[in-house]
């Protein structure tokens, strides 16, 4: 049973109904998409009768209809692959430096002695108050997104694969010392993946936290990407462009993370 | 020299903030090698703690504790332990597990297959811990500690979280396996029944700090009634030691 049935089991007293083939998964699908669907139709009608100012809310049609537009003209799906291209860089980046700084730091206390005042003053430091720098250092290209997105992705994988492995059962370390184990075959074999859980849960929130980072780089310089389109649509006093940009943003997130999750359970199935 | 366990004058005491705590005081024990022995006492008593100090995994003692006459400094391959809980990894299948301390090579598979073999999971070789019972867990742990043919297996309390079913079942098999292996075995329990039924010589360990209280020798022939009168005589023996005895109530019947 999945924590959700179990959970559901405890409150009703009785296992859930199991769900037959169709019916319910038509109707767990209709459950799932009631909420947004009942808002967007409260939206739309609103909007219709005129009690929303276009201006400030323009209708869901309306958002429809501009996002049609620039699918037709090229310019939604350029700026999603721009920004998904700088979130899939920035994250791997961040993502494999935060692996083996984590790795070395879990396992050496002398090395995690040296840089733990240096980590715990730059964790608090949100990403986006590195933008001015970047853009000092790095110019408004490429490279400035590219270390938004890496600050804002590292800290999370770093963290928790270094708790993943410091909180490595001390039981099975006895057991590799009763079968005289070598401490190299014991990290591979035992302490990676022991702490593999905890790591993958790292990444998946580095990487909605690389997406929130993009936007919030594109935002404040860059000529493309979902965060230009949404600062752009801000200086043209078009308010469809800016929920519309927020939305691509939502749904990307939403799709990442989703995939996310299933590697976890594809990975770690014991 | 075949897995000779022996402990002189051994005194342990742990640290804590409320100062120091004795755990053992003056255990001397001698065991020959190919031997079944008991440990048995209340829990907390110390038992486990002289198991661990065996397996070289507690080393903050006074006293020696050898096997085969070298004093026990630190874990080794001639000291298997199998834990209360399996500890097998979870992400390993069973014929990983039970492989896990054998050193890479061609005769590798061939050794899984035999202690595969020998605690009966054939047929679970692909499993994961999880999609086993706990008496079958319990055999592979078993398994992982006889992989790499120790002189002496150190039980500690390895049946404790069975049923009482399955723990008589292990405990045949844990006979097979010892008559097979002809190594050493060190049992630690809390189960007088299993004390008796199975070892040579049940050591009780008893008080605060722990101390060996007596040394009951089971001379049964194999296999044992667990009913017969002897075995019973025998298993008072042992209870004395930590309850007191129960007359039973004068009664007749016309």
């Amino acid at each position: 049973m999945s924590g959700k049935a179990v959970l559901a089991t405890l409150k009703s007293g009785a296992p859930p109904a199991p769900l037959t083939f169709l019916g319910g998964r038509a109707r767990a699908l209709a459950q799932y998409l009631a909420l947004p669907a009942a808002g967007l139709a409260i939206w739309q009608t609103a909007s219709t009768l005129g009690y929303i100012a276009p201006y400030a809310l323009p209708s869901p049609w309306l958002i429809l209809r501009t996002g049609v537009e620039s699918v037709a003209d090229f310019s939604l799906p350029r700026d999603i692959l721009v920004s998904v291209g700088r979130v899939v860089g920035g994250f791997i980046l961040a993502a494999l430096t935060a692996l083996a700084l984590g790795i070395v730091t879990a396992l050496s206390t002398r090395f995690e002695t040296y840089t733990r005042c240096l980590f715990q003053v730059l964790k608090p430091i949100p990403p986006i108050a590195w933008i001015p720098i970047a853009i000092l250092w790095l110019g408004i290209g490429e490279s400035s997104k590219l270390f938004i997105i890496f600050i804002g992705a590292f800290f999370p994988v770093f963290i928790n694969t270094v708790s993943g492995i410091r909180h490595i059962d001390p039981r099975y370390v006895e057991v590799a010392r009763v079968l005289e184990i070598p401490y190299g075959k014991f990290v591979k074999t035992v302490v990676l993946p022991g702490a593999l859980p905890v790591i993958l849960s790292g990444l998946r929130i580095g990487l909605n936290n690389a997406w929130i980072c993009v936007v919030a780089a594109e935002m404040i310089a860059a000529t493309s990407g979902i965060g230009y389109l949404l600062m752009d649509g801000r200086q043209l006093a078009q308010p469809d462009k800016v929920i519309l940009a927020m939305l691509v943003v939502g749904v990307i997130g939403k799709i990442t993370d989703d995939l996310v999750a299933r590697l976890e359970t594809g990975l770690v199935r014991w | 020299m075949n897995g000779q366990v022996a402990v002189e004058n051994l005194n342990k005491r742990f640290f804590s903030d409320s100062g120091p705590l004795e755990v053992l005081s003056q255990i001397n024990i001698n065991i020959s090698g190919g031997e079944f022995i008991s440990l048995v006492g209340h829990s907390g008593c110390g038992k486990s703690t002289l198991l661990r100090i065996l397996a070289g995994l507690e080393t903050e003692y006074e006293g020696v504790a050898r096997l085969d006459g070298q004093p026990i400094l630190k874990p080794s391959l001639e000291k298997g332990f199998v834990f209360q809980d399996h500890r097998l990894f979870p992400w390993l299948t069973v014929a990983e597990n039970i492989g896990y301390g054998l050193p890479k090579g061609r005769d590798k598979a061939a050794r899984v297959a035999e202690l595969i073999e020998l605690v009966g999971l054939t047929g679970f070789e692909k499993h994961r811990p999880s999609q086993l019972s706990g008496g079958m867990a319990q055999r592979a742990a078993i398994a992982r500690a006889l992989g790499t043919s120790p002189k002496v297996l150190l039980l500690d309390e390895p049946f404790g979280a069975l049923d009482a079913m399955t723990r008589i079942t292990m405990q045949e098999e844990i006979l097979k396996i010892w008559e097979k292996e002809k190594v050493t075995v060190v049992l630690v329990t809390h189960d007088i029944d299993e004390a008796v039924y199975l070892s040579n010589e049940v050591l009780v360990i008893a008080g605060r700090p722990g101390q060996i209280v007596s040394r009951v020798e089971v001379s049964l022939g194999r296999p044992r009634d667990r009913l017969s009168s002897d075995f019973n005589h025998i298993k008072r023996k042992i209870y004395r030691y930590f309850f007191t005895e129960v007359e039973p109530p004068f009664a007749f019947s016309i």
